[in-house]
């Protein structure tokens, strides 16, 4: 009967509170914009569902049942932006004797918009991994590796700006440490730099000089560690100009976003769903046109 | 005149302005069996498919109960270890005392019993890690033993009996019957990426080691063809004291 597991989470009671002071309906008649994110991390070469042998997860996933739903929110919405958070390969056969191009194709057919680099991304080498990202229609992000003198140089971008009906969403990819996680001749000439002051200065880069409306994140970082390795709980705390972090590698099966108070006080959500394509993440942001930006502060539930 | 100038102003701003984000939510979809399948994508799948469950859909043996993974110590666990360590010893001249995959490095959270499948054994062990045989002394072990028990626990093949005691850091090792001795010299069988330093085990990088030229996944594969049947069972090989 429950065709879809539905948990739903709002911000909206301490948002409309700023908003009534500002007379911004003088300008603009239907001045309300929805923006539908979906998002995937850590799909690891899952192109079928796992199989039917009455395990936890038998059924689930696969690409061709994650095409309709995504086609149905794609009727139901206007606009839709679609992300992964990497380690899009790796971890069925398809990748062993394929090396990756249907997923991606996969990817292309879907309609993705962009994506940012996993660890595991880098298992059949960076050159094979930049003829997939050239036979993709999605642009890979990432700010914080060094791509100068690899064959990724030109094809991976640090961030890319979508017009949503004059909305301006800015989109940044940051990655995790490769040495010690990933074979060297692998990554080859990558060079790791710290994804915290990267990520923040490409953020406030969007916010501030491309006057972005909204700054998301696509990060492969991991959700939060013991030790004090980069994280996303830990990159949210640091910034001030990003606004949602869709996050993978520690394959986080977050039921509702993490709300995180950045270093103005203001609200960054967190979110991940798992792995393996077993979930699709969704969230609405309604925009409406303003002459100044509000602070959005977290609310007092469900806060990191 | 003042009238229209404001005016202008005020259109000027209403230009520059921005947009708030003034009401957000979050929900997420299971991609389970009440959805169909898009049939332009299964076109596309499934020439990769056929190919694939030619060479994938080969059974290779019989699961007597599921393989979970867990920690400290699982079935999942306890079955990769004792098929490495069959596998290099077969292999290897000398004596080899334990082996020790990693927990991230088992990429299937269970393999449910009846058939098991060359499928099976790739998902399990996607990665072309090799296995090697590194030398040790005793005071590396300790060191590599503190360091995987602070992770929660690794599988570890059968006669190392690792007792638990983080609270007073004094956790107890045995290896085939006798406590860890600091000065020995003992040989374990571990893939290379763990070898080279992965999973932040950097204090291996130069140590001895031999290669076995003998790939992670088709170790598992030779113990499952030779011994058909695998039943597993938890043996209290790490756990608390
Ligand atoms: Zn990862």
């Amino acid at each position: 009967m429950l065709r879809r597991k539905f948990i739903q989470r709002t911000t909206s009671g301490l948002l409309v509170l700023g908003l009534g002071s500002f007379p911004n309906e003088l300008f603009a008649s239907n001045n309300t914009t929805k923006l539908t994110i979906l998002h995937t991390n850590d799909v690891h070469s899952r192109i079928d569902p796992f199989p039917l042998d009455g395990g936890k997860y038998q059924g689930l996933g696969g690409a061709a049942k994650r095409a309709t739903l995504i086609d149905r929110i794609r009727k139901e919405e206007e606009n839709v932006l679609l992300f992964d958070c990497g380690d899009i390969l790796q971890g069925t056969p398809y990748f062993n004797f394929y090396e990756g191009s249907l997923e991606f194709e996969l990817m292309n057919k879907m309609k993705y918009d962009a994506a940012t680099i996993g660890n595991h991304d880098f298992d059949a080498g960076i050159e094979k991994l930049s003829e997939h990202i050239d036979n993709s229609n999605f642009q890979m992000l990432n700010c914080n590796y060094n791509l100068s003198n690899t064959p990724l140089k030109n094809n991976v971008k640090n961030y890319k700006i979508f017009d949503i009906q004059n909305v301006k969403i800015g989109v940044l990819g940051v990655g995790i440490k490769l040495d010690g996680l990933v074979p060297k001749n692998l990554y080859g000439d990558a060079e790791y730099l710290d994804p915290i002051k990267n990520a923040n200065e490409t953020a406030s880069l969007l916010k501030n000089e491309f006057k972005c409306d909204l700054v998301i994140c696509l990060s492969h970082l991991g959700y939060e560690y013991e030790s004090d390795r980069p994280s996303d709980l830990k990159l949210a705390k640091s910034s001030n100009s990003i606004d949602l972090i869709l996050g993978g590698h520690t394959h986080t099966c977050l039921d509702v976003p993490t709300s995180v108070a950045n270093k103005n006080g203001e609200e960054v959500l967190v979110n991940q769903v798992g792995w393996a394509g077993i979930r699709l993440g969704r969230l609405d942001y309604y925009f409406t046109k303003t002459k100044k930006r509000k602070k959005v502060v977290p609310k007092s539930t469900n806060v990191r | 005149m003042k009238k229209i100038l404001l005016l202008i102003c005020i259109v000027f701003l209403g230009c520059k302005s921005y947009y708030q984000v003034t009401d957000n939510n979050a929900q997420f979809y299971l991609t389970d069996n009440e959805l169909t399948s898009d049939s332009e994508i299964e076109e596309m799948i499934s020439p990769y498919r056929d190919k694939l469950n030619k060479k994938m859909g080969e059974v290779i043996g019989t699961l007597e109960t599921e393989l979970t993974k867990d920690q400290p110590e699982s079935t999942l666990g306890n079955f990769v270890a004792d098929a490495i360590l069959a596998s290099a010893k077969k292999r290897y001249s000398k004596q080899v005392d334990f082996s020790l995959p990693n927990y991230g490095g088992l990429r299937v959270p269970y393999i449910k019993a009846g058939d098991i499948t060359m499928s099976d054994m790739f998902e399990l062990m996607p990665f072309d890690n090799k296995l090697v045989i590194v030398h040790l002394n005793g005071a590396d072990v300790k060191q590599l033993f503190d360091h995987i028990t602070g992770l929660g626990g690794w599988p570890i093949s059968k006669g190392v009996e690792i007792r638990l005691d983080t609270l007073n850091q004094k956790n107890e090792y045995i290896i085939n019957g006798e406590d860890l001795k600091l000065n020995n010299k003992y040989t374990f069988c571990v893939s290379d990426y763990i070898a080279n330093g992965g999973d932040n085990c950097s204090f291996l990088k130069d140590k001895k080691r031999d290669d076995l030229n003998l790939l992670f996944r088709d170790a598992l594969i030779e113990y499952v063809k030779e011994n058909k049947i695998i039943n597993v069972n938890l043996e209290k090989r790490t756990s608390y004291k």
